[in-house]
Order: C-alpha cells, then sequence, then structure tokens
C-alpha cells in the first residue's frame, strides 16, 4: 500500500513539474501556460516528491523508505516519460523547427 | 576553461565507458537477473516443489545430518525461506590428524545435500540455476575467480569514473530532463542514453560504488595485512561465531535446535534465522550458531547468536558492530537487494534492466557517433568495426546465450554425465557463435538476426518448458504456481522486446550499403 500511494504521489510530482517546463507545454498540457502557472506546478511537483519520501519513510521505516523512495522516483519518472511519448506519438506528423539542443 | 573541462571529462566518458563497456553490460545483464537468482533457480529444478516449514525442516536436517554425517567438525544448514523450498546443507569432515584441513574451495559435491522438509535428499535435475548468474556477475566464468575479480573490479571503477564524468559531459539534466525523441537518429540514441542513465542515477551511483565496497578486502587488503599476521585472524576477530571450538571426546546428544531459532527470532524482532552452524556435532563442547537471515534487514550481515549444543543454555550474542562495519553491511544489503519484498525486489530488477539499457544505448552511440564522421561509410577503420561486432555480440549475443541457458536446463538429458557445466557450456556456446556471426555478416544484418535469434530464443522457453516439464504458466495459473506463471510472462516480454529491437534494426537496414564480409575477415585476421 505504501508502494502505491509513494508512486502515485511521484507520478503526480513528475507530472506537474513536466507541466511546468515550457518546452514540454505544447505537447503536455496542450497549451502554453504563463509563468506563474508554471511556478507553481513546479513547486508542487517538488512538494510531491517530498510527500512520497516522507509517506514512504513513515510506511517502510527511514532506510527501506530512503531506498524505495529512490526506486519510486525513477518508477514516475518513467511512466510520465512513457505518457508524455504517447502524447507526441499520437499527434499527426507536422513539421516543427527542430529546437536547438 | 569551462568548455576545456567539459570535454576533458566527454573524452574521459566516452573512453572508460567504452573500454570495458562489454563487461559492464555483461555484469549489468547478469547482475539483474540475479535478483531473481532463487526464483531462477526454482524454476531450473521443477521437480522441487514443496515450501516446507522452516524450523521444522531445520531440525529434520540436522536429524539427517545425524545419521549421515555424526563425525563431521562443524555442519552448516541454510533453512528453507519464502524464496527456498528447500534446505541447503553441508559439512566438513572430521580433521585427521597429519592432514592439512579440507578447504571448502573444491568440489563441493561429496559434503553438500539438498534436502526437503522431511530431511530427505531431494532428487532434481542438476543444474546451477540462478546461482550461476549471480556467480558470473562478479566470478566470470573460465577464468580464475582471483583475477576475475580484479577484472570486475576495475569495470566498476571505471563505470564509476563513466558516472561521474557523464555527468558533468551532460549539462542539461533538468532542462533535457523529459527529453526522448524517436526517429532522430544520433540525437535519439543520445536521449535514451541520457535519460536511462538520469532516470535511475541514485540507483547506479548506489550500485557502483557498493558493488566495489562488496570485494574491497580483496581490492585493498594492505588495511589487514598493516595489523593482522594472518588475513584469517581479522576475520576470525570480525566475525564471532567462526572460531573453532576444542573437543572434548566425550560424547553428549544436540538439543532440539527448534526451540532456540524461536529464541533468536524473538531477540531479533521477529526476523528469521538465515544459517545455522553445528561444531562438534556428538560432542559434549558441541556450539550451535544462528545468524539472521539477510532478508531481515538492509543490512546483509546478519547478527548472531552462540548456543551451546548439549545444554541449549546462551553463551554469546555478537556485539553491536561498530560503525565500519555495519556501514559495510548496510552497503552489501543495498547492493544485493537480499532484504527487499516482492515490490521492491521489481524495482531494482527494472533499475538492472535500466542500467542495462544506459550501457548498451552507450556502446551504440559511440558508433553512430563516428558512423557519420567516417571518411569511407562502406570501409570503416578496424577500430569502428570492432566497435560494432562486439556491441551486435554483447548486446544481442548475451541474452540468446541465457534463452539459451534456459532451454538447456530443459532440453539436456537429466542423466547426462557433467549436465550443469553442460548448461553453462552452452550458454557461452551460443554467446561465442553470435561473435563469429556479427563477424561474418554485414554490421545491419548481424543486428537484426542476432537480435530475432535473442528474440525467438526467449519465445521459445515457455513453448519447450510446456513440453518438457508438467509445470508451465497455464496450470500455473489454474492451480496458482505463481512462479511459473510470471517466469512465462517475462520470457514473452523479453521476446517482445527483442523482436521490437530486431524489428526496428531492420528498417534502419535499408539505407546502408551492404558491405563484403570477407574483407572485414581478412582484416581482422591481419590486424
Amino acid at each position: 500500500m505504501t508502494h502505491i500511494i509513494a508512486i502515485a504521489l511521484c507520478i503526480a510530482g513528475f507530472a506537474s513539474l513536466c507541466a511546468a517546463m515550457v518546452r514540454h507545454q505544447p505537447d503536455f498540457v496542450g497549451r502554453k501556460l504563463d509563468a506563474g502557472t508554471s511556478r507553481l506546478l513546479r513547486h508542487a511537483g517538488f512538494s510531491l516528491l517530498l510527500a512520497a519520501l516522507a509517506v514512504d519513510m513513515i510506511g517502510l521505516g527511514a532506510g527501506y523508505g530512503a531506498v524505495a523512495w529512490c526506486a519510486h522516483l525513477t518508477l514516475g519518472a518513467g511512466l510520465v516519460l512513457f505518457r508524455l511519448n504517447r502524447t507526441i506519438a499520437r499527434q499527426p506528423v507536422k513539421a516543427k523547427p527542430a529546437r536547438k539542443g | 576553461m569551462k568548455d576545456g573541462f567539459r570535454q576533458s571529462m566527454a573524452w574521459l566518458h566516452t573512453w572508460t565507458g567504452l573500454l570495458l563497456g562489454w563487461l559492464l553490460f555483461a555484469m549489468f545483464v547478469t547482475g539483474t537477473a540475479a535478483y531473481f537468482q532463487e526464483e531462477i533457480s526454482r524454476w531450473m529444478k521443477p521437480e522441487v516443489i514443496a515450501a516446507p516449514d522452516r524450523e521444522a525442516a531445520t531440525q529434520a536436517a540436522i536429524t539427517y545430518l545425524n545419521r549421515t554425517q555424526p563425525d563431521a567438525e562443524n555442519w552448516f544448514i541454510s533453512p528453507p525461506s519464502a524464496r527456498t523450498p528447500t534446505a541447503n546443507v553441508f559439512w566438513q569432515p572430521r580433521k585427521v590428524e597429519g592432514e592439512e584441513p579440507r578447504k571448502r574451495r573444491g568440489r563441493r559435491g561429496d559434503t553438500s545435500a539438498t534436502l526437503d522438509g522431511q530431511g530427505q535428499p531431494v532428487t532434481a535435475r542438476e543444474t546451477q540455476g540462478g546461482f550461476f548468474l549471480y556467480r558470473f556477475h562478479f566470478d566470470l566464468h573460465y577464468i580464475p575467480v582471483h583475477w576475475a575479480r580484479y577484472l570486475v573490479g576495475v569495470a566498476a571503477m571505471f563505470m564509476l569514473i563513466a558516472i561521474f564524468s557523464g555527468i558533468v559531459t551532460h549539462k542539461k539534466i533538468f532542462a533535457d530532463f523529459f527529453m526522448l525523441r524517436f526517429g532522430k537518429g544520433q540525437r535519439s540514441w543520445l536521449d535514451a542514453h541520457n535519460v536511462t542513465a538520469v532516470f535511475a542515477l541514485p540507483f547506479y551511483l548506489m550500485i557502483t560504488y557498493t558493488g566495489l565496497v562488496t570485494l574491497a578486502t580483496q581490492y585493498m587488503p594492505w588495511g589487514i595485512a598493516a595489523n593482522y599476521s594472518q588475513p584469517d585472524a581479522f576475520f576470525e576477530e570480525v566475525f564471532p561465531g567462526r572460531a573453532e571450538v576444542e573437543r572434548s571426546g566425550i560424547a553428549a546428544p544436540l538439543v532440539p535446535v527448534t526451540p532456540l531459532m524461536e529464541v533468536a527470532r524473538q531477540r531479533w524482532n521477529g526476523a528469521d534465522v538465515g544459517s545455522v552452524r553445528v561444531a562438534l556435532p556428538g560432542d559434549s563442547n558441541s556450539t550451535i550458531t544462528l545468524t539472521r537471515a539477510s532478508s531481515g534487514a538492509i543490512g546483509s550481515r546478519g547478527e548472531s547468536i552462540v548456543f551451546s549444543g548439549t545444554s541449549g543454555d546462551l553463551i554469546e550474542a555478537s556485539a553491536p558492530q561498530g560503525g565500519a562495519m555495519a556501514t559495510q553491511s548496510v552497503m552489501i544489503g543495498l547492493h544485493a537487494g537480499r532484504f527487499a519484498g516482492w515490490g521492491l525486489r521489481w524495482l531494482y530488477f527494472l533499475s538492472g534492466i535500466g542500467g542495462t539499457i544506459m550501457v548498451g544505448s552507450g556502446l551504440v552511440l559511440w558508433t553512430v557517433k563516428r558512423r557519420a564522421k567516417l571518411p569511407d561509410p562502406a570501409h570503416p577503420h578496424f577500430g569502428f568495426r570492432l566497435v560494432s561486432r562486439m556491441n551486435v555480440a554483447t548486446i544481442a549475443g548475451l541474452p540468446a546465450g541465457i534463452a539459451t541457458y534456459f532451454l538447456a536446463n530443459r532440453l539436456l538429458p537429466l542423466g547426462m554425465e557433467a549436465r550443469a557445466d553442460w548448461e553453462i557450456h552452452s550458454l557461452f556456446i551460443v554467446w561465442g557463435a553470435t561473435l563469429i556471426w556479427a563477424i561474418a555478416r554485414p554490421e545491419k544484418r548481424a543486428w537484426v538476426e542476432s537480435l530475432a535469434l535473442a528474440g525467438g530464443l526467449f519465445a521459445a522457453v515457455p513453448v519447450i518448458n510446456a513440453l518438457t516439464v508438467p509445470r508451465n504458466g497455464i496450470t500455473g495459473l489454474l492451480s496458482g504456481d505463481w512462479l511459473f506463471v510470471a517466469f512465462d510472462i517475462a520470457m514473452l516480454i523479453l521476446a517482445v522486446g527483442l523482436g521490437f529491437a530486431a524489428r526496428k534494426a531492420a528498417r534502419a537496414t535499408t539505407a546502408k550499403p551492404p558491405r563484403r564480409a570477407r574483407a572485414i575477415k581478412e582484416e581482422l585476421a591481419t590486424a
């Protein structure tokens, strides 16, 4: 149960962080967000990740919880990335200007 | 200056990553599989079904040893657990005056046994099971263990350097956190490498550093050498309960072990007993040492309690570990993940898969980056060909070998001489064959064919299993034999993943002109 709650919080956290990033907003949110909303999402994202750490440590003990949190972060980030790429793959192919990396 | 530093770090990352990259890939693959070594062993011994009661099985094992090995110097018993259905016992025969005591190193066939819950030897096919994959992770195979561990240690050190230099090189960890673009050639490979590296970065740092710690006394023996005349003296002082006991010569029966295990459990807050040592069984000076199971806490080195073997009185409990010992114990525990329950074990496994992809994509990236700059793409230089062929042989060849290992377990005759050895040989035969194939075929074709072969072999595992043994994924669904269900599903996922990779490689094939295999072979021979 602790695992499930913590993973859910990690997914929510990374989803907020992803939505807070201007370059991903068109794909992930569907439109550009204003700077204030982005900042709010960024703070919310980090807070959710910390909440996941708290849940892990309370539910599993400090040591075990810290290990599990690292694994939950990986899984959460991976799932958000998967979602982001599914969204991009479903979009009709359009010529986008290549962003300089 | 700043650019200079980053460029030098990029150089360091490229070459430390490449030089032993293939070994690192093999270590990641086998190490990841080793998180399920007990489950793989159970799958490879389908005859063993019972999951007996831990305490009763331990007592039954002692009864067995009492009957067959009453004169032994020591008995060692690993009780069955949630993950292992058998009690594994081994013993040291009694020392004979003037004869060197037998080392544990040699073949243990005549000094060990696998017992069921009633203390009866289990009859199962001869196999190393998941244990082989675990040992290959740091002992390799066909070469002396001592040198293998140095080689593995150098590879791990390179890995650590590659991680740190990689962090410096990848300058936009946060800005590019979710960057994974497909169908953009080199950029896609770089994205995949970055994403797999960043997402499980804490795991890689932990696993690489703690991996070095597990063998630290071999890599850095000088601390012990400076303070102890014999390394054994150090280990006896550090690990109580290992010390030798003097034989009295007076016969005395052993007390039942079950109540002692209950005492130990209570002292360890319910954690199970992971191993039992009986010193001088049958002698009035006998002792029984119980050590906590490594599944009971993160620290892998369990506390131990020594009881008198004849009265059952508590003689000595291991003192709390000092800071350094506790740190080492926790680091080894973190690395091996023996404490991890099912949820965390799967997450360990997924992180390991991530690491495998990270190393694999890094190796491929080396060739992708250089392919565009080749003066004559149809005839690349020797170094490029070497790396690209080694990549095929490692990234597609090792999975093919492991699938063959599973298949050989089902297909080799049960009564075969040296059966367990031939299971392992078959892994290396197929792995070696993919190397020859990779050299003989045009590179892109070699990728497609080797990946398809690996995928096909994994897909064959559930089929061959269903045809050769009564337990499989479908009967498992009906009878609740979840191990066989999960194993079949895992094999099919691997098969689909490798098949998908083969298809991707095939689509990229058309653009590249085929290369002449003979010229490559000649140049490999002359170089």
